[in-house]
């Protein structure tokens, strides 16, 4: 009998897997006319012999034969190829169903990029039955990238059902597709389960309705994994934007049982909705006081441009804004803001400690909003990145308060005021009184005064271009 | 900590105020000037080629007996070959109009991207959106696709710059 050592044996298994591992190099041929023929041919037998560790092919003529063929070669791990990218090929639906069964007896593959393919619904359904634990798919995939596929509301309703209790996902790209309220709703049932760990979701320009937004919101109440959302250029509307609020504002702990279940807290309901029971019976109120805490969705970044927001949605999410600790980037632009709602924005921002970046550009607001916001910069210090481009700025009164704001804050590093209808006067001092700096050159304009001393000069230099002191 | 980055294109300043912006921006003296040069130069070119066009138009009109015939195709559904009409563009929203290109029914989505890129820099990067499903247009695809067809009569723009994961 045979004794071997465990030393030996770590020894020799660490010096194959280590040899497996340099022999495996990355193949890249994106952009290179690849047929499905050049596929059989050339990438095939060495994918078969376990030479590749990632197969870039994107952006070529590969069709469904092409993935047939790598589907077989991956098919019950033959391959150990971790990462597979056929970006803005030919591929249709047929191609997809293959490599979705070749999938589910795969372990290897970890990323899977089929974005710009014409897979459509059902072949992205097909895929993601490799991801379902119940049907016993044991895919790996962890970053599954389906833009602009053509993916319809039934197939993404198929996709999110699959998606249900699977622990490997770890990013989604869904956007660009035709996914309405019912495929959002099945996304929407994956991120609620207690299993889910996924970390980014883009949802962006697709056909979400309110009520698909609103079950995507509610189901952030109780998923602590997900960090970014987008949601961009879909039709959520306010019904959609308030679940969101309600789900950053976050839910108050009941008791410490409860808090292990986060499930639980979507039969509590809201923070609000529990605030009037509380009222309603006192006593109960403040044992619920002793013990509540806020729990809140860790997202960091929510996209919701072009989304059809209004001020009462936006004031919802600036009621939220003033309690969360969790959001760091928050992209409002092209929707419908007038003034009321980014001074209600503005005012959230004062108590806020967590918002880095705010892109509010492209909205309906004017001298009001820049007013508000001024004071709020004045006073916030964590807002590194502020976009308030296609505002109205043609008043000198906002291109002043936002001067203010700018010499009271610290934090600022990036501002956008394009296509803001900001003139000279707006931008140029009104009274000599007010220009510290140079008095001979007090015709130049407030706002670069301020930025110039943001810049830490401490003297306007002389230049040729700038305008010469009316007489 | 200081403000690094300032973006403030197609705003009507002039080109005294926004030296003086890059003078507040830049602690030692750029090719700002050399920029902003060419920038007034073309915005000067461009008004002298659309006063030009529109006195053309208007000797047209007058000298043309069938005018009233011309408006006329100009509204309907489907543009004849060879009339050209004015549409409006807007960024980000649809009331966000930021000027009008003038098209006909051959003209490509590149040749309107030049036109609009004659306006001067957006600040943002962006795309043609698809009348038909909303989608946005890729840039491969702006040479083989009308602006009328693809894009209606009045053409949305969207911002490059929405944040994708």
């Amino acid at each position: 009998m045979c004794v071997v050592q465990y030393g030996e044996f770590k020894a020799v298994f660490f010096s194959i897997s280590i040899d497996q591992e340099k022999q495996r190099k990355p193949l890249d041929m994106s952009h290179a006319d690849i047929t499905d023929e050049y596929v059989e041919m050339s990438i095939i037998p060495p994918l078969m012999r376990d030479e590749y560790s990632h197969l870039r092919l994107s952006h070529n003529l590969i069709g469904d034969g092409g993935v047939e063929e790598i589907a077989g070669a991956i098919q019950d791990d033959k391959s150990g190829c971790l990462v597979i990218d056929l970006r803005a090929n030919k591929i249709t639906t047929v191609g997809a169903v293959t490599l979705g069964e070749a999938l589910t007896s795969n372990v290897s593959v970890t990323e899977l990029y089929l974005s710009q393919n014409d897979i459509g619904g059902p072949g992205a359904a097909a895929l993601s039955r490799a991801f379902a634990p119940t049907t016993g798919g044991f895919s790996a995939v962890s970053v599954f990238d389906v833009r602009q596929c053509n993916i319809d509301d039934a197939g993404a309703e198929i996709m999110g059902g699959y998606m249900v209790g699977n622990t490997a996902l770890k990013r989604l790209a869904f956007c660009g597709n035709f996914i309405g309220d019912d495929g959002a709703t099945a996304i929407a049932k994956a991120l609620q389960n207690e299993r889910c760990k996924m970390r980014q979701v883009n949802l962006a320009n697709n056909k979400i309705n309110e009520r698909g937004g609103k079950m995507l919101g509610y189901s952030l109440k109780c998923n602590r994994e997900l960090k970014q959302l987008v949601m961009s250029g879909n039709k959520i509307g306010d019904v959609g934007v308030a679940a969101f609020a309600e789900s950053l504002e976050g839910v108050e702990e009941m008791a410490e049982e409860e808090s292990e279940n986060p499930h639980a807290m979507m039969d509590m309901g809201s923070g609000k909705q529990r605030k009037k029971l509380a009222e309603a019976n006192p006593d109960q109120a403040k044992q619920v006081e002793v013990t509540a805490k806020p729990l809140q969705c860790g997202l960091r970044l929510l996209g919701l441009a072009g989304c059809g927001i209004t001020d009462n949605g936006i004031a919802d999410l600036g009621g939220s804004l003033r309690t969360n600790k969790c959001l760091s980037t928050l992209d409002i632009r092209c929707n419908s803001l007038t003034d009321d709602g980014i001074v209600a924005l503005a005012r959230s921002l004062e108590e806020n400690t967590e918002l880095r970046e705010l892109y509010c550009g492209d909205n309906l607001f004017g001298a009001a909003a820049c007013v508000s916001l001024g004071s709020a910069l004045a006073r916030n210090v964590s807002l590194l990145t502020l976009d308030i481009s296609g505002c109205d700025l043609s008043k000198t009164k906002a291109a002043e308060s936002l001067a203010e704001g700018l010499a009271g804050n610290g934090s600022l590093h990036e501002l956008n005021i394009s296509r803001s209808k900001l003139t000279d006067e707006g931008m140029q001092v009104r009274s000599e009184a007010s220009c510290p700096l140079d008095h001979k050159r007090a015709h130049t304009c407030v706002l670069s005064l301020e930025l110039h001393r943001r810049c830490g000069n401490q003297r306007v230099p002389r230049a040729p271009h700038l305008p010469q002191q009316p007489a | 900590m200081c403000l690094e980055r300032l973006i403030y294109h197609n705003n009507p300043l002039s080109r005294a105020c926004i030296a003086a912006v890059e003078y507040a921006m830049s602690r030692e003296r750029t090719q700002a000037a050399k920029l902003l040069d060419d920038m007034e130069d073309a915005r000067l070119e461009r008004k002298q080629d659309m006063k030009e066009r529109e006195l053309a138009r208007k000797i047209k009109a007058a000298a043309d007996e069938g005018g009233e015939e011309l408006r006329d195709k100009k509204t309907a559904e489907v543009l004849e070959p060879g009339v050209k009409i004015w549409i409006p563009v807007s960024f980000g929203r649809n009331n966000n109009v930021l000027g009008k290109i003038e098209v006909d029914s051959a003209t490509t989505l590149m040749d309107a991207r030049i036109n609009i890129n004659k306006w001067g820099d957006l600040g943002d990067e962006w795309v043609f959106l698809s009348v038909n499903d909303g989608q946005e247009i890729g840039e491969g695809e702006e040479g083989k696709r009308q602006i009328i067809w693809d894009c209606g009569r009045q053409v949305l723009l969207r911002p490059k710059n929405w944040i994708e994961l």
